[in-house]
């Protein structure tokens, strides 16, 4: 059910993305057993169906974080090596300023500012997943 | 948890922003063949050389950087490193000859001796750097570190330059600072692979695997550190 979920809320991302957010959510979902017993909390299909779900965000997230990041960073130390420079890589222009970087930008803030409308984004960003479970069975 | 509630809204969000995620899709790795390069030079830079950009000549100032085998290297940039009188250059996506046989690899960052990949365009094709004037690598992954990765990168620094796997390092590499191979990844170690790596040691295999490096790379930008192989 989860993956399913998972996998419609996902429908619109590219094919590549969209593999990468589904494998990591899958290799949760052999690990989930493991991660219950690590939480002392007995096994639980519906508890296991949400962290899978919550664990197809967070790879949502540090897609889109891990991006930003290193557009960010290398402009910002290419910046201050020489200064003055566009990047090219082909057509796209991944400049710092550049409009793929501000692209970044915007839906780095959208998705976190989605993520704790609904009170979820330390589950999608840092929390480990045996508190994630605690805190499920506890009814969040 | 409202999971219905939460899948709608994601699913809203990923519709209205189709556009960026197709980009990132496209972008992904070649930004990350990108931030390997700018790390490398992080490292020589702490360690005292000057680093001098050297964008092509027909377009003095964009930074172009090379993402597949193809394209000839004078038409995009690459990096001097050059400390004490002795220069090095670095090459995005450099192809180089096996140290074995007649086979010819791509790395995604390679470091040569002067001069050994033309900057401007040749009368016969160029094809690959020589192995002797590699001096070292470093092939990026959007990977967490998982054994078989491991493996596979072992098998790389195996066909390109064994003597780091069994042998001696190349005289003078110690003293100039060179970096050993590296491997960057962007996830962080899974499974045992972190008990692997700490077994290079003992076995005298001298690799660096650069775990979360977009994360080190925040590091290095907050000047929190100079060196993201640290």
């Amino acid at each position: 059910m989860s993956i399913r979920a998972l996998s419609d809320a996902i429908s619109e991302l590219p094919y590549g993305l969209s593999e990468q957010v589904l494998s990591y959510a899958r290799s949760l979902d052999v690990a989930a057993p493991e991660i219950f017993e690590d939480a002392g909390v007995p096994f639980s299909r519906e508890i296991a169906d949400t962290l899978v779900f919550i664990a197809g965000l967070r790879k949502l997230l540090s897609i889109v974080d891990s991006n930003y990041r290193v557009i960010d960073n290398v402009g910002a130390i290419l910046e201050n090596q020489q200064g003055g420079f566009s990047v090219r890589v082909g057509k796209a222009d991944l400049s710092r300023g550049g409009d793929y970087h501000q692209a970044l930008v915007t839906v780095r803030n959208e998705l976190v500012e989605l993520l704790s409308e609904y009170q979820i984004l330390q589950f999608a960003q840092s929390l480990p997943y045996v508190d994630i479970v605690r805190e499920l069975a506890n009814g969040r | 948890m409202d999971v219905s509630a939460v899948q709608k809204s994601i699913k809203q969000f990923l519709k209205k922003h189709k556009h960026t995620f197709l980009a990132i899709n496209s972008n992904q790795s070649k930004a990350l063949e990108l931030a390997v390069t700018i790390g490398v030079s992080e490292h020589y830079r702490s360690k005292g050389y000057a680093i001098h950009v050297v964008n092509p000549k027909k377009s003095p100032k964009i930074f172009v950087v090379k993402t597949s085998t193809r394209g000839h290297p004078w038409n995009f940039t690459h990096l001097k490193f050059e400390r004490d009188g002795v220069v090095y250059e670095g090459h995005m996506n450099l192809m180089v000859e096996s140290a074995h046989d007649e086979g010819r690899y791509c790395v995604d960052f390679g470091l040569t001796k002067v001069g050994c990949v033309p900057d401007k365009a040749t009368k016969k094709a160029w094809v690959a750097a020589k192995n002797c004037d590699l001096v070292t690598f470093a092939e990026v992954k959007k990977l967490v570190v998982y054994p078989m990765l491991l493996a596979q990168f072992l098998g790389i620094v195996h066909e390109i330059k064994p003597c780091f796997i069994h042998g001696k390092n190349p005289m003078g590499f110690v003293r100039e600072d060179h970096l050993f191979p590296v491997l960057a990844s962007l996830g962080n170690f899974s499974g045992n692979s972190s008990k692997i790596v700490e077994g290079y040691k003992s076995r005298n295999i001298r690799i660096l695997v650069a775990e979360n490096f977009d994360i080190r790379l925040a590091r290095v930008r907050g000047k929190q550190q100079s060196n993201p192989f640290v």
